[in-house]
């Protein structure tokens, strides 16, 4: 009972979000998807509150519990605490808004951009690490194609021959290209197709 | 009433849904048998499932960083359904899997399936750990510094990342190479495909992320349906591609 109650639910809201984006001119149907997608944003909001908590919740028994490496988890309850006070300080006094967003501009931004310059390193570590261990023909056509990009993108003047950029505009504008959208076909193909399986009920990924 | 845009989407969704559900039928009818190209990445999958009940060591699902109700909803579906697929055969293992989210639907979501998993496995339910999912996360960078704690803290036996992910995927798969986790990943995202590829050995590419369902499920008829309506379509695409292509060369030449 419940899972057909599921499947309903699942289909008649599917249905009424997709009949209302293809046709805009039915009044009734416009505003019903645009409630039903209000809802959806609702929904959203209070699931990443039940993920904050259950984050907190999972950190918090670490570090009662002293698991391994607790003291990350101390610090991530410490940061909770933290950003929620300053949260809800600013919305008690307005003018000290600028709190959250120094802590966002100077905290969080610099955190996460520190996190992505390593990308550079770890892309080449697990360039090197393929080569070793994965030494077929589709290695080294990697290998030969990153390093003509690389030299072909050189900015300083290098005695670099003409034939790396022409080498490296090609590579660019025709297999690269080619390549993007042949996958970008296949991913749009497979996405439609995910969502119809669920659309018609072949699909299921949710409880009963 | 819809602009002639709307309305050929309308028509291609109308005819994709249409072959679907008439190959599904047809599957179903004949028990149709189709023989599948090798993946390596999903025929090691099954080994590392049983590496992980043999060992009793736990299982990581990354689900991607996307979102239930967003663009990139299917993409985390296949995350979530490969979590699904796996986890009826660790159901049967001391340890529940553990699987990592970056958004509070997909977070649910996974929550909700994995749980109905282990209280339909006859036995499974009493192993059932609330806490083996986890939104580590609410941005790309900040799941993967999450994932990747989870990855040094849990030391799974294997790592399984499908879903949307972008270059934030790198730390994640260097987190699971250091605790030697033998590893399978895949994005639907387009710029993040080289990451997978030269970040574990059985990367997945492209759509092949999308097969997973007809891989590793038993009841398969629906998702070799979905297949053989990607193959059709695709052939349509490429043979529209072709024919434009000479058309518009002609025109060029003569017109």
């Amino acid at each position: 009972m419940n899972y057909q109650l599921s499947l309903t639910v699942a289909i008649s809201f599917g249905l009424i979000v997709l009949l209302g984006y293809f046709f805009p001119g039915f009044d009734a149907l416009t505003l019903l998807r645009a409630e039903v997608l209000r809802w959806a944003a609702i929904l959203s909001a209070v699931a990443l509150l039940v993920g904050v908590i259950s984050l907190l919740k999972v950190h918090f028994s670490r570090f009662m519990d002293q698991k391994q490496e607790w003291g990350y988890s101390l610090v991530l309850v410490l940061a909770f605490l933290v950003t929620f006070g300053a949260g809800m300080f600013s919305l008690i006094f307005p003018p000290a808004e600028t709190l959250v967003n120094f802590m966002f501009k100077y905290v969080q931004v610099p955190v996460e951009t520190t996190l992505a310059a390593l990308l550079a390193v770890l892309l080449i570590v697990a360039g090197m690490r393929m080569v070793r261990y994965r030494r077929d023909w589709t290695t080294w056509l990697f290998l030969a194609i990153s390093l003509i990009l690389l030299v072909g993108m050189v900015t300083i003047e290098l005695q670099i021959p003409d034939v790396f950029p022409f080498l490296r505009d090609w590579i660019m504008t025709v297999p690269v290209v080619a390549g993007t959208r042949g996958i970008l076909i296949g991913l749009a193909l497979g996405t439609i197709i995910t969502g119809l399986r669920i659309f018609t009920g072949a699909d299921q990924p949710y409880g009963e | 009433m819809p602009e002639l845009i709307d309305l050929i989407g309308l028509v291609v969704l109308l005819l994709i849904g249409g072959l679907l559900i008439g190959l599904q039928m047809r599957n179903q009818r004949n028990r149709t048998q189709v023989a599948f190209r090798p993946i390596a990445a999903y025929s090691k999958l099954r080994g590392y499932l049983s590496e992980g009940i043999e060992t009793g060591r736990r299982v990581h699902f990354g689900i991607g960083t996307g979102s239930v109700g967003a663009e990139d909803t299917s993409a985390t579906l296949v995350g979530i359904q490969t979590m699904q697929a796996a986890a009826t055969t660790l159901a049967t293992a001391e340890k529940t899997p553990i699987v990592t989210a970056a958004d509070g639907t997909s977070f649910l979501l996974a929550q909700d399936v994995l749980r109905t998993v282990y209280q339909q496995v006859p036995g499974a339910a009493d192993r059932y750990d609330a806490d083996a999912v986890q939104m580590v996360g609410v941005s790309p960078w900040s799941y993967a510094a999450g994932a990747s704690m989870v990855m040094h803290g849990e030391k799974p036996i294997a790592s399984v990342t499908l879903g949307d992910y972008g270059d934030e995927l790198l730390p994640v798969l260097e987190a699971g190479d250091r605790v030697e986790a033998r590893q399978l990943a895949g994005t639907t995202n387009n710029t993040g495909q080289a990451v997978p590829y030269v970040g574990v050995d059985d990367a997945v590419i492209g759509e092949e992320v999308y097969a997973v369902g007809a891989y590793l499920t038993p009841e398969r008829s629906a998702y070799v349906a979905s297949l053989q309506t990607q193959d059709i379509m695709r052939l349509l695409i490429v043979g529209s591609l072709i024919i434009g292509s000479i058309v518009l060369t002609v025109l060029d030449i003569f017109g």
